[in-house]
């Protein structure tokens, strides 16, 4: 394979946004994918994204801003014009050609000779390790190696921007979690840039750079993969990835970075993400790995009392589902490291450091 | 078959098989045999038997006329003794002066009674004596069209080499409306079957379908309200000022191939459309996404993605529009009344019923029916369709 033939190029969007009717699929957006970056755009379904690939693409014209990939223009251009390939969701490979027929269809379309087309098919299958696959038909493969049919027609063509459309979605866990470390490695080796769109946060946070996740047409955050998991900026984001314990009250001060926050089962503080002042409304998130059994803390601030509901062991780690007073729901996990969590029942206290709590002003949750 | 007797009880299910049967058997198999049968006895029609016949007939019917005329004489001859009537009278005259036999004239106008008895008689002896050489000659041509009858292919080895000439040009005709009408048809079928919004594909094919409330007959006659000479469609030219009626120069669309295939693509536009879209509405639009995707033309995408997937419909639709158009009689006979080089099935139709001839109409159906099977397989073979996929 050569590497150089697939260099990645850097997409821009600039206040690209999106009108079906009256409706609003995507709000004026700027976002900058840099060049050979595995990117996600995580979100719900109905958030956008899929809109702002079929707008990478070339499929829908934006109503509004330009799309530049590596520099140039690509807003008035069809999608065959662009160098982009897209993955669908269901692969649509071509189910009456052969698999190195479907690799070599971009090829085709180009005008290159039959000979050439079948080596081009078999080096990118060997890419793919789907080495002497090439005379079989799509439905005579697995899901898995269907999956890699077409991430190999996509290369085919040597674009310099990958687009991926959810196609995980339909492999069963193992096979997901197999197929997210093939794509990793696969990008990693062309440096082509990987546009990921899922809804799933485990794909995202695995394989991808960064992540831009996304509401109701708006983007909430773009940031590295960990910067999403423990700075999230938005209310949104910090319970649409990963668990999160969510509290809700009123900032009391919120000098020096930090916030003390009153609410009805206490006083908490946090860090004070968003320079909240004394009568904001705020929310505090705290993971569930991060709230602890108070015997286990010196901390005396942050302290809760919580009667336990259910433990649900899940193998490495144990769900702790506790209720606290007005009706709370709250969630601890505990590694499974002896046999300390079968001992938890009644009514137990909780705490978490400040460090690991975060302060935002309140806002819309994921899954509201 | 177990299943049809458990869920509808033995009687039922008895009454329902039984009526399949019959079904079957007395109106499929029983007449199709017979057809078939039919198209293999050759039917020697006797021409020359049936004349003799015919010339034998004439000859009794003139002796039975001498012989009353005779008869009538006498009466004359006495009533005239009686009475004494002037004689003189004109009689016996009739219209038997046959073509082709050798009668003498049967007008009798002078002499005496005696004497016009004794004619009379001279020349019944006379036709008494051909009725026997006639005779003769009956049962041996007789004997000549029984030894010709019976089974054989000469119904089909006699076809004139002008019928010869229609049956092919039947094919090829019909085969030039199968291919104006997928011509015409896929970007249709491909339209719809593609429109994202279910609402107006719903919409277009009601309105594909509405004319077809209307009775064939009727449909077609539109057409040639259209086409006339004095149709429509001259009225608008002439009202444009492309042509001139006055002047007398009307176009003559109608008994044309255009006229007629343009009738039969009209009539029998819905076999094809739908099969078709059938074919293309399960056809995932993500792979038409895709071929773009990957830098293909438009016809690019039609010829590798979307047509390929089509076959199925394609060959079914083209199959039935083939069959209706090879054995289609209103269209030629409404379009061309008279004017257009015949189609097939209107020789076929002739066949049956003006000429009376059964075994001869079986055997040109036969030979119709033997050429649209040659072209559902010829069309299997190219398409490689199997006949699963065409039940789809």
């Amino acid at each position: 394979m050569d590497k150089q033939a697939l260099r990645g190029k850097n997409v821009e969007l600039d206040g690209v946004s999106m009108r079906f009717g009256d409706f609003t699929a995507v709000q004026p957006t700027d976002l900058t994918v840099n060049a050979g970056e595995f990117f996600s755009i995580l979100g719900p379904s109905g958030c956008g994204k899929t809109t702002i690939l079929r707008m990478v693409s070339g499929f829908l014209k934006p109503s509004t801003g330009h799309i530049r990939i590596g520099g140039d223009d690509m807003t008035q251009l069809g999608p065959n014009k662009r160098p982009t390939a897209l993955i669908f969701q269901n692969l649509a490979l071509f189910p009456l050609m052969t698999v190195w027929e479907n690799v070599a269809f971009g090829l085709e379309a180009r005008g290159m000779g039959k000979a050439d087309r079948r080596r081009r098919a078999d080096e990118l299958l060997e890419l793919v390790a789907l080495t002497g696959q090439g005379d079989k038909k799509p439905t005579e493969l697995s899901g898995g190696q269907r999956q890699r049919v077409a991430v190999a027609r996509g290369l085919a063509v040597e674009p310099a921007v990958l687009l991926l459309d959810e196609p995980l979605s339909a492999l069963d866990l193992k096979l997901r979690q197999h197929m997210r470390a093939e794509l990793k490695s696969i990008q990693r080796k062309t440096g082509v840039t990987f546009i990921y769109i899922t809804h799933d946060q485990g794909e995202a946070l695995t394989m991808s750079d960064r992540v831009a996740v996304m509401n109701g047409g708006r983007v909430e955050q773009v940031a590295a993969t960990e910067d999403i998991y423990d700075n999230p900026s938005t209310p949104f984001v910090a319970t649409f990835v990963g668990e999160q314990n969510v509290l809700r009250g009123k900032v009391m001060d919120g000098a020096n970075g930090i916030a003390r926050v009153a609410t009805d089962i206490g006083e908490f503080t946090g860090a004070n993400r968003d320079g909240l002042g004394a009568g904001d409304d705020a929310m505090i998130f705290v993971r569930p790995e991060r709230l602890d059994l108070a015997s286990r803390s010196n901390e005396t601030v942050n302290r809760m009392r919580a009667h336990v509901e259910r433990r649900d062991l899940e193998g490495p780690f144990v769900n702790v589902f506790l209720r606290a007073r007005g009706d709370l729901p709250l969630v601890m996990h505990m590694t499974n490291s002896g046999d300390d969590w079968r001992s938890l029942e009644g009514e137990l206290e909780l705490g978490f450091r400040s460090t690991d709590a975060l302060v935002l002003r309140a806002g819309e949750l994921a899954g509201e | 078959m177990h299943s049809l007797y458990r869920s509808y009880g033995a009687v039922l299910a008895s009454l329902f098989l039984g009526l399949v049967a019959l079904w079957l058997v007395a109106l499929i198999a029983l007449p199709q045999l017979n057809m078939i049968e039919r198209a293999f006895v050759y039917e020697s029609r006797g021409g020359a038997a049936i004349q003799s016949q015919v010339d034998i007939d004439r000859i009794y019917q003139r002796i039975y006329t001498i012989e009353y005329d005779i008869d009538a004489l006498r009466d004359q001859a006495e009533g005239e003794v009686a009475i004494g009537v002037a004689p003189g009278a004109k009689i016996g005259e009739d219209n038997t002066a046959g073509v082709g036999i050798a009668v003498p004239s049967a007008t009798v106008s002078s002499g005496t009674i005696e004497e016009q008895i004794a004619a009379l008689e001279t020349e019944a002896g006379g036709l008494k004596a051909q009725l026997v050489d006639l005779e003769v000659e009956e049962t041996r041509l007789l004997e000549e069209k029984e030894a010709a009858s019976g089974y054989s292919l000469r119904n089909f080895t006699t076809m004139s080499s002008l019928h010869l000439r229609i049956f092919g040009m039947t094919l090829v005709y019909s085969f030039c409306v199968t291919l104006i009408c997928f011509v015409v048809c896929y970007p249709i079928a491909y339209t719809v079957a593609q429109t994202a919004n279910r609402e107006r594909a719903a919409m277009l094919m009601l309105g594909l379908l509405i004319p077809y409330a209307i009775n064939e007959l009727l449909r077609i006659f539109a057409w040639t309200m259209i086409l006339a000479n004095e149709g429509m469609l001259n009225t608008t030219l002439d009202a444009l000022g492309l042509i001139d009626m006055a002047q007398g120069e009307p176009i003559r669309w109608l008994a044309s191939n255009g006229a007629v295939f343009c009738v039969m693509v009209y009539a029998y536009i819905l076999f094809m459309v739908f099969p078709i879209y059938n074919t293309i509405e399960t056809l995932d639009r993500n792979q038409i996404e895709a071929s773009k995707d990957l830098g293909a033309s438009l016809i690019r995408t039609h010829l590798r993605v979307v047509l390929p997937y089509a076959k199925p419909g394609i060959a079914v639709g083209s199959i039935m529009t083939f069959m209706l158009a090879a054995g289609s009689i209103a269209v030629p006979g409404l379009v061309g009344p008279g004017l257009h080089p015949d189609w097939f099935s209107q020789v076929i139709y002739r066949n049956f019923f003006e000429a009376g001839n059964w075994n001869i109409g079986s055997a040109y159906s036969l030979a119709l029916l033997a050429a649209c099977t040659g072209f559902i397989l010829v069309n299997m073979l190219v398409f490689r369709v199997g006949i699963r996929d065409i039940a789809k």
